[in-house]
Order: structure tokens, then sequence, then C-alpha cells
């Protein structure tokens, strides 16, 4: 395992790797995201409540997801980086964190489009609603920091920091339609339960969250690649890597 | 409105949403190729500047 870990860290190998990569998760990301939108739109039955508005979901929950994992994934490695001393982690958070903020805003303007004919309003200071926008605001804090320092090794230790505090919004994002009482419903998808969802609903938005998820790794490839080339000035390995393509 | 986009009264807040969506899915991945062709760019100069 530790082995692999410094392998992994290795900037030569991560870089060949994730060259390697990038394609495979981008057109997959491609044809699920096509074959989601597709079916979320034109193939799932209309909800007998909502409408045919429910299909905003197919969008506004794979953002939401996504903005979460993503956050989870940046802390985690930033905390790699930080204990392990391991710089490529770093390069990774940040290249993790606009690819998040991103999801974030997204899962707040469908939200937003969402809640407008269905609640009556475009935005309640609801518990989900207003830790969410805490996550958009940590994100946007992260990269200020990170822009904020000159010296890499200092904006790499202090924006870990950050990230890992900010971890505490997670679970509170997570849970907070089940310990308060919001306006916005419980888990559509949950793994301990039944999904709240028909089957004909779920197959889409399944295949949807897995388009966003391959978009999210090709998307974080590319942008670590590019850190992993600021980082690497100089060294040996870069101009051999960069004459191959 | 072309039939097959109707969406009956929530059309307008169901298109808004997805093509919200694409673009913004869409400009990430113009800037991450835009940055790291940028990166790989500044580097080759770099190296080519070393080796003159």
């Amino acid at each position: 395992m530790w082995k692999f870990i410094h392998k992994f860290g290795s900037p030569p190998h991560f870089y060949r790797l994730s060259t390697l990569l990038t394609p495979w998760f981008g057109w997959a990301a491609l044809v699920l995201i096509v074959a989601g939108a597709y079916g979320g739109l034109f193939v799932a039955p209309a909800d007998y409540q909502q409408g045919d508005g429910f299909r905003i979901i197919y969008v506004h929950v794979p953002s939401a997801s996504l903005s979460l994992f993503v956050y989870v994934t940046m802390a985690l490695s930033a905390a790699v980086g930080l204990i392990w001393r391991i710089k490529l982690c770093h390069g990774i958070a940040a290249a993790a964190a606009p690819i998040g903020a991103s999801f974030t805003f997204l899962a707040l303007a469908t939200g937003s489009i969402w809640a407008k004919p269905m609640w009556g309003t475009w935005w309640v200071w609801d518990a989900r609603l207003t830790s969410e926008l805490v996550l958009l605001f940590l994100y946007f804090g992260y990269m200020a920091l990170r822009a904020a320092i000159e010296e890499e090794n200092r904006a790499d230790r202090a924006s870990a920091l950050l990230a890992i505090i900010g971890l505490i919004n997670i679970p509170i994002i997570k849970y907070s339609v089940e310990w308060w009482n919001t306006l916005h419903q419980p888990a559509t998808i949950s793994k301990m339960g039944k999904p709240a969802m028909d089957t004909d609903m779920l197959i889409w938005l399944l295949v949807m969250l897995a388009g966003f998820m391959c978009l999210f790794a090709a998307l974080l490839l590319m942008r670590a690649r590019a850190e992993v080339i600021q980082r690497s000035r100089g060294q040996k390995w870069l101009r051999a890597a960069l004459k191959e393509g | 409105m072309t039939e097959w986009l109707d969406f009956g009264k929530h059309t307008t807040y169901v298109l808004s949403a997805f093509s919200l969506t694409a673009v913004v899915l869409i400009a990430n991945i113009v800037a991450a190729k835009w940055r790291l062709a940028d990166r790989q760019r500044h580097a080759r100069r770099r190296l080519a500047a070393e080796d003159s």
C-alpha cells in the first residue's frame, strides 16, 4: 500500500498515467451524460405530483452529489499532502477546487430553478440550501487563499488546513434534511433504504451520476497534469514527457 | 417550441436548467484544456530557451 502511494505520488508516473486515462474518462463521460440527459428528458415518465418539472433533478442531483464528493476528494488529498508531504496531492487538491466550485454553483442554480415552480420562490434560507452555499464559499476561500500566497509550500499548507477544517460542513449538508425541519426533501438515493424513486426514473439518474463522475475524473486529471508541469520545472522527466507529446 | 421539447408549464424551467448545466460543463472542459495547453506551451518555451 505504502509502495503504491509513493509510486502513484511520483509526478512522472502520474503524468504518464493521467495522459493515458483522460480520453477514456472523457469519452465515457460524453456517452453517459448524453444518454442520461436523453433518458431523463424524453424516456423517464413524468412525476405524478411535480409533472415534467421533476426532470430538473437529472442535472441537480448529480451536481449536488459531485459538489460533496469533490470536496471530500480535495480535503483528503490535501490531508495526505500535508501529512506525508506528497506534493502531487496538493496539486490534485488545487486542481479539484475549481471543478468542485462549478458543481456547487450548478447544484445551487438548478435547485433554484426547480424551486421556483415547486415552492413558489427561487431561494429560502433552509439548512440544506444555506450549508450548500457555505460549501461554495469554502471552495472560493480555498482558491483565494492559494492565490494570495506566493510561496508554493506555504500556499499548500495553509490551503490544506482550510480544506480539512471545511470538511465539517460535509456531514452538515448531508444530514441537514434529517437534523432540521427543512423545506428541502430528504435524500432521493440512500445507501441504507429503498430509493424514493421508481426504477424507470432512477436508472437515468444513475447514468447521469456515472457520467458526471467520469467527467470529474477527466477534468481532474487534465488540471492535475497542468499543476504537475508547473511544479516540475527544470526536471529531466518533464523534458522527455513534453517531447513525447 | 417544437413538440419534443415541450414539457408543459415547466418547459422554461427544465430547458433553462439543462442549458445552464451544459454551458457550465462545456466551459469547464474548455478551461481545463486551455490551462493544460498553456502550461505545456510555457514549459516547452522555457526548455527551448534553456537549450539555445
